[in-house]
């Protein structure tokens, strides 16, 4: 009984510690504040759901979720490269307006806001994972994967020209390095693993709908990134933690769900909103924001 | 390393403060009952579009599960209803669903809306709750066995009212429009299949809308002499009334849900004369003394989805007393059940669905 | 005629979004940072009327008028427990923008769980008829809506470009360290511009409110459309703005004749990332000084 309640606490902390890092790529390593990941995350559910629903096998749904998810990082890039700091911050959380726009309309694909109900559990290797405790093994292990990959990503040679980029953009140019290319290559693998995030969530929870993927959703992962630290995977780990766990005391205080739900989005912007002001740094960062 | 321990520590403190939250939770739980209770698990409305329908029906379960209570519960427990909000958002729905199953270990499950159950049907299969749902969708208990519909679907509302149009007011010119829900959708989908005459368009509105103008434009455009609208709550009666300020004419009629208070309300002055199809007979007996007994408790009269949430529990009720709580042994009870005595009448169930008359009515 | 009421639609629309953008324009142009919490302003204020009038009982002219000055209080509340303290640490426009975005959830959930996710109605008007003309339908508070923004856009500009403060203000918008050398103080001009401009934001939670009915994030919404007008007529700029917002208005309200209705946000969205992407300071293009 109090088993299920923290394994799907645990299953939260695997998702969006996979969708954390991902931004974090971007935000703290690439210097590229993007707004818009969301949509990212949006795309690789959708992708995986619909595949999901059509009876193709697991693996690929989860793969080809990052992988779509990855092209529109690509894509993403190309317009949005020469945008500095705000306008970027700006044009990304545009792109993640449209995104949410097409799921909503597009409603011969997506089924617009009656959603995509029904997915099923993933099946891998003939296990079927369609109880809790076995998702969580499974959540475990591709987040445990996926921080490994990114660990060698940052620490690897690119990482530290992605780090120079972030820094100084016009020098790492000068340097004689191809800024655009580094930038796009950050933006897709940080949509890659929005991407597989979202397959995850949207096989976790059977249903998606275009509710899901607003700007409201990026709230908790960017107070994750900010608070964690930018550039600090370490910083990363404890924040998804922390800020999944938090709000959840209130549910026992007794407050009913209608409480608890605003309780929670408020706890976040305001545990932002002191970071920024008292710790910009937050726990583990190397640099501030810009 | 210093800082690394300190958030280390943090964790670990909020941690054992939910451990203690859960902990706290239980022995209160305990402590209140001492004996073992039936639990059922209520999945409402409770806020957003369609909160007074969740408010009604929350308030027809509890009465009825006062009553059952008062007379000496089920052989001897009492019946706990423990109530989770759905916010009319079938995700929120999902996580209820999971937490009155997982947690609380409930044996039985009622609820509305369709666009929260549709969602909710595998899950209720795989975990065999007998559930009695509030929800006119036409494919909601298809591949199920747990599952009861307790309204009238989208099919019968469609049908009635589809004949008075054509029938009785001899008007064959409709346009529809239709809330972007699985509800609406499926009332449309029903009215085209069946209705005789001509339809001149279909618009869809949002559940959360405001501003509906440009549909009504477009509407209004195709002179239509009768509008059906698929929909309910206060974004339902928002479009009534801008549709009378934008001076559309046609005579407008729509499901049960257009003549429920929230609506009215929204609506204003412009819900005169709106048609609807009612299935409570506030002619019969059962049913004035079900308001008497509403008002004096509640202070407000019943809204169709009090008669139909003191009914699920009653139903399910009965069905576990003569059954025991094996899921098989209550839905095979539940399936044959003939001339029970419910708040609004002889109910019989067929085919898994509570059967209901329906009869055609204009709000005056 | 369908193409009247079209742009009598547009109008009104624009009309709504000008009245959002004008004051989040203003803030801009001088504070040099995207101050989404306007939203918020925009949201209490239409709540807070709410309060009063539907709660409370107060009458409808003392209620609104209250909820205009608070809605000012609340924009300098913002401006001075907040962006002040962070621009006292050097902070960047950027970590402004990722405050202003923290505010403004954090005053939009605070609402949801003060009032409910339900949509509210300011029962102020009972019974709208609308007139008519030429076949085209507008009720008699649209046609105040239309006025009172024109009203309010010809009093703004007249103290922007006539009185001393109204100077001041150009000047610290234009170019700050000069403005700071011939005596003016900037900190109080941003104060200035956040209760001018939250003011204008709180008319429009007001008319929003009566014409539209209240839901939590109606601030968010109207923020985006405002957002968006902004930067079709050049977000530096108070007069581009507002003109943005009309081209918005018209061009949602024509653009969903030949599309499905679903699609009037979508053509909001499409428009701002088009612009965002490809002429970012607008279409009146004023944006002096480009740090």
């Amino acid at each position: 009984m109090i088993s299920g309640y923290f394994i799907h606490l645990l299953i939260l902390i695997g998702i969006y510690f996979i969708l954390a890092i991902s931004l974090q790529l971007a935000v703290g390593f690439a210097g590229l504040l993007n707004l818009g990941h969301i949509a990212f995350f949006c795309i690789g559910a959708y992708t995986s759901a619909l595949l999901a629903l059509n009876n193709f096998p697991f693996w690929l749904c989860f793969l080809l979720a990052g992988i779509v998810a990855m092209l529109f990082g690509f894509l993403l890039s190309i317009p949005t490269s020469k945008l500095k700091g705000d306008y970027l911050a700006l044009a990304t959380m545009g792109f993640s307006f449209v995104i949410y726009a097409v799921a909503l309309n597009w409603t011969s694909l997506t089924r617009g806001p009656l959603g995509l109900p029904g997915i099923p559990k993933p099946t891998l290797f003939g296990i079927s994972f369609s109880d809790n405790f076995s998702f969580l093994i499974l959540i475990a292990i591709i987040a445990l994967i996926s921080y490994l990959i990114v660990k060698k990503i940052t620490t690897s040679p690119f990482g530290k020209v992605l780090e120079a980029v972030r820094d100084d953009e016009l020098a790492t140019k000068v340097l004689g390095k191809n800024t655009f290319k580094i930038k796009t290559y950050a933006l897709g693998i940080s949509a890659f693993f929005a991407g597989i995030a979202g397959s995850l969530y949207a096989h976790y929870i059977t249903f998606i709908d275009p509710s899901s993927f607003t700007l409201l959703q990026l709230i908790p992962v960017l107070c994750i990134v900010i608070i964690g630290g930018l550039a600090s995977l370490k910083g990363t780990i404890l924040a998804t933690i922390i800020l999944v766990l938090l709000p959840e005391p209130l549910r026992f205080i007794g407050f009913p769900s209608s409480i608890v739900g605003p309780a929670r989005q408020m706890i976040y912007a305001l545990i932002l909103l002191l970071i920024l002001l008292y710790k910009p740094k937050g726990f583990y960062g190397k640099v501030e924001l810009e | 390393m210093n800082k690394t321990t300190k958030i280390i520590l943090l964790v670990i403190f909020i941690v054992i403060i939910i451990l203690a939250g859960i902990w706290y939770g239980e022995i209160k739980k305990s402590k209140e009952k001492g004996k073992e209770t039936i639990k059922i698990g209520a999945i409402l409305p409770l806020t957003g579009n369609a909160a007074k329908k969740g408010e009604y029906e929350a308030q027809g379960a509890l009465m009825a599960v006062e009553e059952i209570n008062s007379q000496g519960g089920i052989k001897g427990k009492k019946i706990e209803l423990l109530i989770e909000d759905s916010g009319t958002d079938p995700k929120k729905g999902i996580s209820a669903f999971r937490k009155l199953v997982e947690i609380d270990k409930v044996s039985c499950l009622i609820g509305g809306l369709s666009s929260v159950g549709m969602p909710l049907k595998d899950l209720i299969e795989e975990n065999k709750i007998p559930t009695i749902w509030v929800s006119a969708h036409p494919d909601f208990l298809t591949g199920t066995k747990y599952i009861f519909r307790n309204l009238p679907t989208s099919a019968q509302f469609v049908e009635a009212l589809s004949n008075f149009i054509y029938q009785e007011f001899k008007l064959s010119k409709i346009g529809i429009l239709y809330m972007n829900d699985d509800y609406g959708v499926s009332l449309k989908d029903e009215f085209e299949k069946i209705f005789p005459g001509t339809i001149l368009f279909k618009e869809q509105y949002d559940k959360d809308g405001k501003d509906f103008r440009t549909q009504i434009i477009k509407a209004k455009e195709k002179n239509p002499e009768v509008i059906f609208i698929a929909g309910y709550g206060t974004a339902t009666g928002i479009l009534i009334k801008q549709l009378r300020e934008m001076e559309v004419d046609a005579q407008l009629c729509g499901p049960i849900g257009i003549a429920q208070v929230d609506t009215k309300k929204s609506a204003g002055l412009a819900i005169k004369g709106v048609i609807y199809p009612e299935f409570i007979d506030n002619s019969k007996e059962e049913v004035k003394k079900f308001k008497e007994k509403y008002m004096a408790k509640y202070g407000q009269e019943p809204g169709v989805d009090s008669f139909l949430g003191y009914n699920s529990i009653k139903l399910l009720a009965y069905a576990i007393e003569k059954s025991g709580l094996d899921p098989d042994l209550i839905v095979d009870t539940l399936s044959n059940l003939r001339n029970f005595k419910s708040a609004s009448g002889m109910l019989n169930i067929k085919n898994k669905e509570v059967r209901y008359e329906i009869t055609i009515k204009k709000i005056e | 005629m369908i193409a009247l009421q079209l742009l009598i639609n547009g109008l009104i629309a624009g009309a709504i979004y000008a009245l959002v953008a004008s004051g989040f324009a203003l803030i801009y142009s001088i504070c040099k940072f995207v101050h989404f919490a306007h939203g918020a302003t925009i949201a209490f204020s239409a709540y807070f009327l709410y309060f009063l009038f539907s709660n409370l009982g107060l009458s409808f002219g003392l209620s609104v008028v209250l909820a205009i000055v608070f809605a000012s209080l609340f924009g300098y509340g913002m401006n001075f427990f907040v962006y002040k303290q962070l621009r006292k640490r050097k902070a960047s426009s950027t970590t402004l923008l990722i405050a202003s975005f923290a505010l403004l959830i954090f005053f939009e959930s605070l609402i949801l769980l003060l009032f409910g996710a339900d949509v509210k109605t300011i029962g102020f008007i009972k019974i709208t008829k609308g007139l008519e003309f030429f076949g085209a339908i507008i009720t008699p508070l649209q046609i105040f809506i239309v006025l009172t923004s024109f009203v309010l856009f010809a009093l703004l500009f007249f103290f922007i470009k006539k009185t001393k403060i109204g100077k001041a203000m150009r000047a610290v918008a234009d170019n700050k360290e000069v403005a700071e050398v011939v005596g003016i103080s900037s900190e109080k001009i941003y104060s200035l511009a956040f209760i001018i401009g939250s003011a204008i934001a709180g008319v429009a939670g007001i008319l929003v409110g009566l014409e539209q009915n209240l839901e939590p994030m109606m601030g968010t919404n109207l923020m985006i459309k405002g957002f968006t007008g902004a930067i079709i007529g050049g977000i530096g700029s108070v007069p581009g703005a507002i003109l943005g917002s009309f081209l918005l208005g018209f061009a949602e309200n024509f653009g969903i004749w030949f599309l499905p209705s679903g699609y009037k946000d979508a053509i909001a969205f499409v428009i701002l990332f088009i612009f965002l992407l490809f002429k970012p300071q607008g279409i009146l293009g004023i944006k002096k000084k480009y740090e």
